[in-house]
């Protein structure tokens, strides 16, 4: 344990018990891997301090909040290299995602 | 909605005390019992996370915080609500040998003020023991310890020393029988002090019968809480007793029973005085009474037997630190709790490695309950299963229902069954009079845990570990 130091018995032996368990780096950069794919947590009904303040909100209704790698389940979005303009007339997510262009591939 | 929550796991911050002790910052968590010291990361991490305002936790906090036990998700209990009950295996009997004293102290659960054992003239229990119940019951206890190859018995009651041919007879008898068993049978007496003579020294030195002396302090405070019938003081005889078992000690070691009842909390005078007088362990106890009793301790005699045991607790610390042997038992016991750190789903042994025979043979959970609720079984029909298996499963319930958010409940689980009953009238209610005070006797307990793993670490494991001698 990284922030945690055993003082009693019983704290050495937990430590010592997942000590024995090997412990696998994550791969990738995504952080927070821990948590949502972990727990399957959508997150919609309570936030992990078991309040209400952090919720996550729906794909639609934050659209550039869960796109980006640092939410917890990020939702599916076209690379913005390859298809710059993918969200150019979707200002407001909530008001406008029916404009949202369909990427296709193309061959 | 309540079912979508459960499946999607929500994160609950589970039971746990926070403390600071000497600049550091340290986390009891009560699911584990693990005791950990945190870095100022996690520290931060859950005080935010305590105050329902964290934005992220760091993952390695995560993982540190699961692992300790102080975070879990979704829903459900702990494993050992849905446990079997644990089996029977006593390891300590009491004998209530006989319901006769000599004393009428004021705070006595016996039969006079607070009562809970039925008089025999209004169809109670026969208040003296046979010699024939004392050989079954100690037969029961041999045949039905498990693999527990050591046994306990206690001679108790009343006064035990009033019927002292039995229990002269009984230590041999109960020797010869273990043997034959492959056990081995430890004794000990819970007396009064004012009957022990010299001859009654040497048989119980000589037969290794530890002894525990009730004894409430000096004179002036002895005298109010544990006269005679005649109003007289018992300070006297219990000290002239005890000079006997005293006498070429060599040693055998004794141990001071307090009881505190109103108007007499001096807990740090009354140390002194039985240290004085050769005492190798003292332990104090509120005494058992009934809301509103004369004998009730108030909440500020209980602040003052509190801030008594700081003082205590302070002076535990110097002795280790000295390498003395610690005096103050409360403290010792508490002490054991944490650094074993096992959750402890009942407040004691009664029932499970503990029961007590009335003196007509009849087997309760423990001695202060003779007499309270079903009996449990005799020596000779053995413990009815289903009698035991509700009186567990009543403190089970307590512990889940009334306890289960609470950091200390792996020390009380709910408290004495006996208290709750006197105050009320329910031996499953909690004893939420003392809530309050036992967790702060508790957070006591973890500072000075740690204050001594900081000084005087090799402590800790001689006196608690796998061969610890507590």
């Amino acid at each position: 344990m990284k922030h945690l130091k055993p003082v009693n018995r019983k704290a050495r032996k937990i430590e010592k018990e997942n000590d024995a368990v090997p412990v696998v780096e994550a791969q990738g950069t995504i952080p927070f891997m821990h948590t949502c794919t972990s727990v399957f947590n959508p997150g919609y009904e309570i936030d992990f301090a078991n309040g209400m303040t952090q919720l996550c909100t729906p794909i639609e209704t934050d659209l550039f909040g869960t796109t980006d790698m640092f939410c917890w389940w990020p939702g599916q979005a076209p690379d913005t290299i390859n298809n710059p303009d993918w969200n150019a007339d979707c200002t407001r997510a909530m008001k406008d995602w029916m404009k949202l262009k369909v990427v296709k591939p193309e061959w | 909605m309540e079912d979508m929550s459960r499946a999607s796991g929500a994160t609950i911050l589970l039971p746990h005390r926070r403390f600071t002790a000497a600049g550091e910052a340290y986390v009891y968590a009560t699911e584990t019992g693990g005791l950990f010291r945190m870095d100022e990361t996690m520290r931060n991490a859950l005080s935010a996370i305590a105050a329902s305002g964290a934005s992220a936790i760091p993952p390695d906090v995560l993982s540190d915080l699961q692992r300790a036990g102080l975070l879990r998700y979704g829903e459900g209990s702990e494993p050992f609500s849905r446990a079997a009950l644990p089996a029977l295996r006593v390891r300590t009997l009491v004998l209530m040998l006989t319901y006769s004293c000599n004393l009428s102290c004021r705070y006595c659960y016996e039969a006079r003020e607070e009562g809970c054992v039925p008089p025999v003239e209004t169809g109670g229990t026969r208040p003296e023991m046979s010699v024939e119940t004392l050989r079954k019951s100690i037969a029961f206890l041999l045949d039905n310890s498990g693999e527990n190859r050591k046994v306990s018995v206690i001679f108790f009651g009343g006064e035990p020393l009033l019927r002292f041919p039995l229990l002269r007879a009984a230590v041999p008898m109960a020797r010869a029988m273990a043997e034959g068993r492959g056990k081995e049978v430890s004794f000990s007496l819970t007396t009064n002090g004012t009957l022990i003579t010299r001859e009654i020294a040497a048989f119980l030195k000589g037969n290794g019968v530890s002894a525990c002396v009730s004894i409430d302090g000096p004179p002036r405070i002895h005298d109010r809480n544990r006269p005679y019938a005649s109003g007289r003081g018992s300070y006297e005889d219990a000290a002239r007793g005890l000079s006997y078992l005293l006498e070429d000690k060599n040693g055998y070691p004794l141990a001071a029973r307090v009881t505190l009842g109103r108007g007499a909390v001096d807990v740090g005078k009354t140390f002194e005085h039985l240290r004085g007088l050769g005492f190798d362990e003292v332990g104090f106890a509120p005494a058992s009474a009934a809301e509103g009793s004369a004998a009730a301790l108030t909440e500020g005699e209980l602040e003052r037997v509190m801030s008594g045991f700081r003082d205590l607790a302070a002076g535990y610390v110097a002795d280790v630190r000295e390498r003395r042997m610690p005096a103050f038992s409360n403290l010792t016991q508490v002490l054991a709790l944490i650094h074993r750190g096992d959750p402890m789903p009942y407040p004691c042994g009664a029932g499970i490695g503990m029961l007590a025979v009335d003196p007509s043979g009849a087997f309760y959970p423990c001695h202060r309950l003779c007499g309270v609720g079903d009996a449990l079984g005799d020596p000779e029909k053995g413990v009815a299963g289903e009698v035991r298996a509700r009186f567990l499963e009543g403190a089970r319930q307590r512990r889940e229902s009334a306890c289960d958010a609470c950091w200390a409940k792996n020390f009380c689980s709910g408290g004495c069954y006996h208290d709750a009953y006197l105050r009320q009238g329910d031996l499953f209610a909690p004893s939420t009079h003392y809530c309050r005070w036992i967790r702060e006797l508790f957070l006591l307990g973890l500072t000075t845990y740690v204050r001594i793993q900081n000084e005087t670490p090799t402590f800790l494991e001689a006196m608690f570990g796998e061969r610890g001698t507590s």
